[in-house]
């Protein structure tokens, strides 16, 4: 029987290893966003900083990685997440930052908008021209 | 009559319109960007200062909508409430702003006065309170509150860090408020009735050395036309201080009204704790107003006297969305009966 739990620990040990993944924040490469600091990265997406170099920030999530990105960077779930957002539109009257379903909603927002900052994961991210990864969490 | 049927369709529309958009947190179309919200609240409680018996109430309805488009944004607040027979529509909160950069946004409406923590924290959203009710001594002005809670004007609110702190200010400047002809503040919606405007401001601080901790100093000046053409030049000074984090919640805030005759003193400390594994949160809540016979201006709002009120009670969370409160309450004025109510709410928030 005890075999039997240590072996189910270590299926789900491996389990949150293999799910982990490396998660990059990207930013365009031309806009003011290439130095902010993660203190300032995290007022974004708790709306509490909404402009760098008088351009106006446009966070964006990812879908797939959000609870991960949440718990291991912000220090939140998504549920304490979901109710600030909640407290913050109705108090401020401003959005909470939109949530892309695919790598590829993410990056192309990135590029376009020099305001723009969003994560991803690194399985799947490719396509890095005129954009700056400013960190990365493991 | 057609003006309030008109109110009132707009309402039942804005209400159906909810399940269509309010599903996703932020619908982008164009570039602007919408979300529409709802809090409501059912009561009952037992027989206090305002009912003879015990009894179930529709508590408040609150409809709210915000818009963004570039660097604008808006937001809008109505409050459906029940009075006896009657439905009655008041509009909360309703203001248009324009953000230059996170050290000034300018905005232009009705307002809720930045005066200490709770007024512009929790609005009219009974799902973000913990407890069934705001403190009765921040009241709002037509549930007899003696704070003027809504000034229609114009704010400024900007954010700046000075070292390790992050500094917030929020200045108000709009129509002084009026004291109706049954003893009630009123914000003076479409015009003031003196010459001086009523100035409020607030600066608040954060720090990430001390995570979860939020201090702040406000203060307001306003004048009151009485009846007879006298003046009542009225001001108040508070100071709130707030430490959210993890399970614990505490609040506290004590505000001093001044006028050059009187002064009363006023404030509340609230602790809750939750219990995350059942989802539960006690909280304890102390209320307490010291104020001086004769007082000019407590004597235009009907008279008050020194009052305290002990609430106890515990939040259980259905989920995120929803809530049921249960709480006694132990409501003592001065030479009046002491009130012993049991109350249970449950609210929500979609």
């Amino acid at each position: 029987m005890k075999i039997l739990f240590a072996a189910l620990f270590c299926i789900l040990s491996l389990n949150s290893f293999v799910f982990a993944e490396e998660i990059l924040i990207i930013v365009n490469n031309n806009g003011p966003l290439v130095n902010i600091s993660d203190e300032d990265i995290k007022k974004v997406y708790k709306g509490e900083k909404r402009f760098e170099a008088g351009v106006k920030i446009i966070p964006v999530e990812l879908d797939s990685v959000k609870e991960q990105f949440l718990s291991s960077f912000i220090g939140t779930t998504s549920k304490d997440y979901r109710v600030h957002w909640t407290k913050k539109v109705f108090q401020d009257g401003i959005q909470p930052p939109a949530t892309m379903p695919s790598i590829d909603d993410v990056v192309e927002l990135v590029k376009m908008e020099n305001g723009a900052i969003g994560y991803v994961g690194r399985k799947g991210f490719k396509d890095e021209s005129n954009i700056k990864i400013i960190k990365t969490i493991k | 009559m057609m003006k309030k049927c008109i109110l009132f369709l707009s309402c039942i529309a804005f209400i159906f319109a909810i399940p269509v958009q309010g599903k996703c947190e932020a619908l982008k179309k164009e570039d602007i960007s919408y979300n529409l919200g709802v809090f409501g609240n059912i009561n009952y409680k037992t027989k206090d200062r305002d009912t003879q018996h015990h009894s179930f109430s529709l508590g408040e309805l609150d409809l709210y909508g915000t818009a963004n488009y570039e660097r604008m944004s808006f937001l809008t607040e109505l409050l459906i409430e029940f009075e006896g027979q009657a439905i009655e529509l008041d509009m909360e909160r309703i203001w248009i702003g324009y953000s230059f950069s996170d050290l000034f946004t300018l905005r232009a409406g009705r307002h809720h006065t930045s005066l200490g923590y709770w007024n512009r924290t929790y609005h009219h959203g009974k799902q973000l309170f913990v407890t069934v009710e705001r403190p009765f001594v921040i009241a709002f002005e037509g549930e007899g509150g003696i704070i003027p809670a809504h000034i229609v004007g114009l704010e400024a609110e900007g954010r700046v860090s000075v070292g390790a702190i992050n500094l917030k200010y929020e200045l108000q400047v709009g129509n002084g408020p009026t004291i109706t002809s049954d003893g009630k503040l009123d914000p003076n919606n479409s015009s003031d009735d003196n010459p001086s405007k009523e100035w409020v401001a607030r600066l608040s601080g954060t720090s990430p050395v001390l995570p979860g901790f939020t201090f702040g100093l406000s203060g307001t000046s306003f004048k009151i036309t009485q009846a007879d053409n006298t003046i009542i030049n009225e001001k108040v000074a508070g100071l709130d201080v707030s430490y959210i984090r993890g399970e614990l919640d505490l609040l506290g805030e004590v505000f001093r009204f001044k006028n050059s005759d009187k002064e009363a003193r006023l404030g509340y400390v609230q602790a809750a704790y939750n219990i995350s594994k059942y989802s539960v949160t006690p909280y304890v809540r102390h209320e307490r107003m010291d104020v001086e016979d004769g007082d000019p201006y407590l004597d235009a709002l009907g008279g008050r006297k020194d009052r305290t009120q002990d609430i106890a009670g515990a939040r259980y969370d259905i989920n995120e969305r929803s809530s049921l409160k249960a709480q006694y309450r132990r409501d003592k004025e001065k030479s009046s009966d002491t009130k012993n109510v049991f109350e249970v709410q449950w609210a929500f928030a979609f």
